[in-house]
């Protein structure tokens, strides 16, 4: 059945080209963009439902040689850590292209880099093989340059340099890394990298090398202040992607890659891990609540709720880990809602500007409901998705890191505030008359509605998740206590 | 319906469900005839569980039923389970109950309202949300419910959106409760690492057979008392339930009066096995109550609002429920958690009729004279300013009096003296409140209108009589209904042994100084406002003391929310844009001006990207394939 996943990846890349040959007629790309997000909606449903869950391990295995001249295969596959993720991509990708209905712009191009985007996104988190993930998470990184560049808000230019220095930065020393990791290794192949043993000082520097890549993806604090750049200036669905999946490449390649290869390193630096996790946490929240751009608010947050992920990482725990790989999944969901809502509401009031918004809820109730629906789950109310990834972290961190777990739980009460004196903002209060457009149609809230239905659906049974994460995470997990 | 208790569960969520989805394409009528039939249904099921339950020998009085499993995961099982015992019952039968009143209130209350659906789906939810917090068999699903309730509170606080202050009140509300949330999710954490399970069962049981060491059960006390803090507007969490006066009246009557804000008695009563090992852990309990109960009681006597001295009174209140619960007297406690809902629920929707007549008007100093004017609204206030002050012969009386009585017999004296005191100033502050509405000749500028609709008296009345029957439940020295109701739910696990009170053992000097002292309480009052025109207390100072309940909002806003909001501001000004950005793209710059480079991607020529990432692809594999 290894052909589900080489279908499900390659899928837009073969709509890619017919969209921007479409380009001439503005309404006529979205059309196989469509197509082939929906096909590979499908075949990752199909790999889920074909996936033996309860075991640990790869499955659904494909080798193609690619370049044999240096090993290189196309080797895809996925366990319980990436098979959440790439359900997770896939629908977001559909969600896309729906919240990109509108698109007319040059829209023969935007489909062609928005299809592009999904082939690197979905390749990276079945890649067994470090060529082939260094290829898609390049492949994803440069679709996202052209779309904040090209469609992107007045400091567009700027925004897409610095996503692309910072970003690219990060490759180049992860690239350099899976070089040294060949050289040592003899391949690129992931699953024999795992078992290799590799001498101290490679160890150390090519850990080093991967957790800076990573950081800067993810992004740890120091390293993100490309991302509110970014999703300031990004069009909305370019956002939804960008925090919604990209950002999950760099905490999916620190489980995957470094804890994989390196596990008694990745132990030895968990403490560390976990500081820088807890700065991300109230750092963002802090920040957060002194933007007044909702999509920047937004982009904090997100740095902020990257940090759970972190310290679900850094304690090690099977429990934490099975909630960090949640939280992937979850973040990613709840984030693109939150993006998607904050460009809809851009588009109805004409201004992101929270201080100029107000009274949404009498204007565009639907908008508004779902959009607070959205920053519930975001604080974490128990019952939506983020409590159920958020839970089991705290479970497992609190037995590893008791102090940090108390002041990464302070991050929750930041939240709460900062969500919710915006949602007083906007969304309450007596409307303000700068807004003056139409109510969004069906066809505009249906991904929004998409999107808060899958919350739900998260939060209420997430043991259909667990019940495939866990098996694959217990073979990384090493923190004892609440194991 | 014991088997089947989930669809008591059920019912109000079907409620919500189909007023928020159909809403459009009901009538006003038919909004309330769901409304109030789901809640109505869900009583007429409690009651029926409640006989099948009494029919069950004491030791298997606690059903319970797994619905399904919601994470399984290594040794992590928790499943979504039901627990049906004396204690949910008589919170289930509250909820159902006096929730259901309070829907059929509402239909009158809110009968004008443009968001009248809106109004009865959020309240349908919070009665799904609380009956899930009383229910549920495990601390996990406890707190979906105790968030649950958070959210509606927050809903129906905030429920005219267009009014700054009720936002800001709705937004107060619940950021106080999350710090309640997170002490119990604290407190969770610590339950799993020393039992391996969030199961009552089991925690329970294993924390006799298998202890935790006593500052672990410290912790998990004092953070479990954390939530119950916050949910039950006790210090130092208390302020929150003042301004959530800004939600509609029979909200308060519902939400900030008689159940939710009971959750945190609930909490504790639930965890007595817990309270029990943990003495420093009850303590604190019973002296955040007692503490609570005087405090509110000072801060009623100088509000002027109606609404926000009845949320005083309740907070009050609730402080001797939690100081009894502290104490081990958990027949006590939850007995007066019955009586209270009856009267403080009445007074709520009386204080609603009055805020009705005058077309909104809550201010004390602008009422006077309403007895003529709405005679039944009149009659039904007093029987709940006697039986709250605890005159003899009315419900309050009989619950204050076990609950003082005991705590005297077991040597508390001075919570017992704090109790006493601030039974004295409740009978002064209700009178008070009393006189200044309805004696005395009219003071306000708007004509009232004459008593509200039929809709909306025959629940207070069915309250009154309530509030004044509902204590005979418990008869000094001649039965004890509620005790007996409860015993079996204190058997099941360690610790229970003294929960309920020995109704022979009377404890008549305690009694007597009480009734002298609310006698003293109406004295006073009597003097100062009956048929008085309204006057500045004498002492300014104190009385803008009382009056500003402290200065805690003052306070805590100067201590947590500027700093926090300050701090966020200058991070984002100085660290992450001058020191964090302004040193990297620096080094951008840098970079820039040392070569063309970078202005060459800039470019934004695709074919010039693409060809840059081939060459550079090109020669990292060439040097690799020669080099290799």
């Amino acid at each position: 059945m290894g052909w589900l996943l080489l279908a499900a990846v390659g899928l837009p890349l073969a709509g890619a080209p017919v969209s921007a040959l479409l380009g001439r007629r503005p309404a006529a790309p979205r059309w196989p963009a469509l197509v082939t997000s929906l096909g590979s909606l499908a075949l990752s449903v199909a790999a889920a439902l074909t996936f033996r869950g309860g075991q640990p391990g790869m499955q659904l295995v494909s080798r193609l040689n690619w370049i044999p001249a240096l090993g290189i295969r196309l080797h895809l596959g996925v366990d319980g850590i990436s098979l959440p993720l790439l359900l997770m991509t896939a629908f977001l990708a559909a969600t896309t292209v729906l919240a990109s209905w509108g698109v007319r712009r040059r829209s023969g191009e935007y489909f062609f880099w928005l299809q592009l985007l999904s082939v690197g996104m979905l390749g990276v988190f079945t890649a067994l093989d470090l060529f082939v993930f260094f290829f898609f998470f390049e492949l994803a990184l440069i679709p996202m340059y052209f779309l904040i560049g090209l469609w992107g808000g007045p400091r567009k230019d700027y925004a897409a340099m610095k996503f692309l220095l910072y970003t690219g930065l990060g490759s180049i020393v992860m690239f350099l890394a899976f070089l040294v990791l060949r050289f040592y290794g003899g391949t690129f192949d992931l699953l024999t990298l795992e078992h290799t043993r590799f001498p101290v000082p490679v160890q150390l520097a090519v850990f080093a090398a991967l957790f800076l890549a990573w950081a800067v993806k993810t992004p740890v604090v120091p390293l993100h202040t490309w991302l509110p750049d970014a999703h300031v200036e990004a069009p909305t669905p370019a956002s939804m992607l960008l925090a919604g999946v990209l950002l999950k490449m760099g905490t999916y390649g620190l489980l995957r890659i470094s804890l994989g290869i390196f596990p008694a390193l990745f132990h030895a630096f968990a403490p560390v891990l976990a500081v820088l996790a807890v700065v991300n946490i109230l750092y963002g929240a802090l920040l957060a609540m002194a933007q007044t751009d909702l999509k920047g608010l937004v982009a904090y947050a997100s740095i902020s709720s990257m940090g759970y992920i972190l310290l679900g990482a850094a304690a090690g725990t099977g429990l934490a880990l099975e909630g960090a790989v949640l939280q992937m999944v979850a973040h990613g969901l709840v984030a693109a809602l939150l993006f998607l809502a904050a460009g809809d509401i851009h588009e109805l009031a004409g201004t992101r500007a929270i201080p100029a918004l107000g009274g949404l809820l009498t204007r565009a109730p639907t908008l508004a409901w779902l959009s607070l629906l959205g920053a519930l789950c975001y604080l974490g109310l128990p019952g939506l998705a983020v409590f159920a990834a958020e839970f089991p972290i705290f479970l497992g961190s609190f037995a590893a890191f008791p102090t940090y777990t108390v002041l990464a739980a302070a991050g929750i009460v930041l939240t709460a505030g900062y969500l919710l004196w915006t949602a007083q903002r906007i969304l309450f209060g007596p409307g303000r008359e700068a807004a003056l457009l139409p109510a969004l149609g069906g066809m505009r809230l249906l991904p929004l509605a998409l999107l808060a239905a899958s919350l739900v659906a998260v939060g209420v049974y997430p043991t259909v998740w667990y019940h495939l994460i866990g098996p694959a995470v217990h073979l990384l997990a090493w923190g004892g206590g609440a194991r | 319906m014991l088997q089947h208790s989930w669809v008591i569960l059920l019912l109000p969520l079907v409620g919500t469900a189909v007023i928020s989805i159909l809403g459009r394409y009901l009538s006003k009528l038919a909004t309330s005839l769901v409304a109030c039939g789901v809640v109505g249904l869900a009583f007429l099921g409690t009651v029926a569980a409640a006989v099948q339950l009494e029919g069950l020998p004491p030791r298997l009085q606690a059903v319970q039923e797994v619905l399904f499993r919601w994470i399984v995961s290594g040794p992590l099982h928790i499943s979504f389970g039901l627990l049906v015992d004396p204690i949910s019952l008589l919170f289930m039968l509250v909820i159902t109950g006096v929730g259901f009143l309070i829907h059929v209130y509402s239909v009158g209350y809110m009968g004008e309202d443009k968001n009248f659906r809106l109004y009865f789906a959020y309240l349908n939810l919070f009665i799904f949300t609380m009956l899930l917090l009383v229910m549920a068999n495990n601390f996990l699903w406890l707190l979906v419910g105790w968030g649950g309730v958070g959210l509606a509170s927050y809903l129906l606080i905030g429920f005219w959106y267009e009014r700054p202050s009720a936002v800001a009140a709705a937004i107060k509300a619940f950021v106080m409760n999350v710090i309640g949330d997170v002490g119990i999710f604290l407190a969770i954490f610590l339950i799993y690492l020393s039992f391996h399970s969030v199961s009552y069962n089991r925690v329970f049981h294993l924390a006799y057979t298998h202890p935790a060491a006593a500052g672990v059960m410290t912790a998990i006390t004092l953070l479990l008392l954390l939530g119950a803090v916050a949910k039950s507007a006790q210090l130092p969490l208390h302020t929150w339930l003042f301004d959530a006066m800004e939600g509609p009246t029979p909200v308060s009557a519902l939400i900030h009066a008689a159940t939710m804000v009971t959750a945190g008695v609930y909490l504790v009563a639930r965890c007595y096995p817990l309270y029990h090992l943990s003495p420093t852990g009850a303590t604190a309990v019973a002296v955040v109550g007692g503490a609570s109960a005087l405090l509110a009681a000072t801060i009623g006597t100088a509000q002027t609002d109606i609404k926000r001295a009845l949320a005083a009174s309740t907070m009050s209140q609730i402080g001797y429920m939690i100081m009894a619960v502290g104490l081990g007297m958990y027949a006590a406690g939850l007995f007066h958690f019955l009586t209270h809902a009856f009267f403080k629920a009445l007074l709520f929707m009386a204080a609603g009729n009055i805020i009705h007549a005058l077309g909104g008007e809550q201010d004390l100093r602008k009422m006077g004279g309403l007895a003529k004017r709405l005679p039944v609204t009149y009659w039904s206030f007093l029987a709940g300013t006697l039986a709250i002050s605890g005159i003899p012969g009315f419900s309050g009386f009989f619950s204050k009096d076990e609950l003082l009585g005991q705590t005297l017999n077991r040597g508390h004296v001075v919570l017992w003296a704090v109790g006493v005191a601030a039974a004295f100033l409740t009978a002064f502050y209700m009178f008070r409140m009393f006189f200044l509405a309805f004696s005395g000749s009219y003071r306000g500028e708007v004509h009232p209108h004459g008593e509200a609709p039929r809709v909306m008296l025959v629940p207070t009345v069915i309250l009154a009589v309530l509030a004044v029957v509902g204590g005979y439940l418990v008869l000094p020295g001649v039965w004890d209904l509620i005790g007996n109701f409860l015993a079996p739910a204190f058997s099941h696990w360690h610790g229970g042994a003294g929960a309920v009170g020995n109704p022979h053992h009377v404890n008549w000097l305690s009694m007597g100084i009480s009734v002298l002292l609310a006698l003293a309480g109406f004295g006073v009052a009597y003097q100062v406002y009956h048929r008085r025109a309204w006057q500045p207390a004498p002492w300014p100072f104190l009385s803008q003391l009382l009056y500003r309940k402290y200065y805690f909002d003052e306070l805590y806003d100067a201590v947590f929310v500027r700093p926090a909001v300050r701090l966020g501001a200058v991070f984002g000004a100085v660290a992450d844009r001058l020191v964090i950005d302004g040193g990297v793209m620096g080094l951008a710059r840098g970079v820039r001006t040392l070569g063309n480079g970078l202005v060459f991607l800039q470019s934004g020529y695709v074919r010039r990207y693409a060809l840059t990432i081939a060459l550079g692809a090109a020669a990292i594999l060439a040097y690799y394939v020669f080099w290799a």
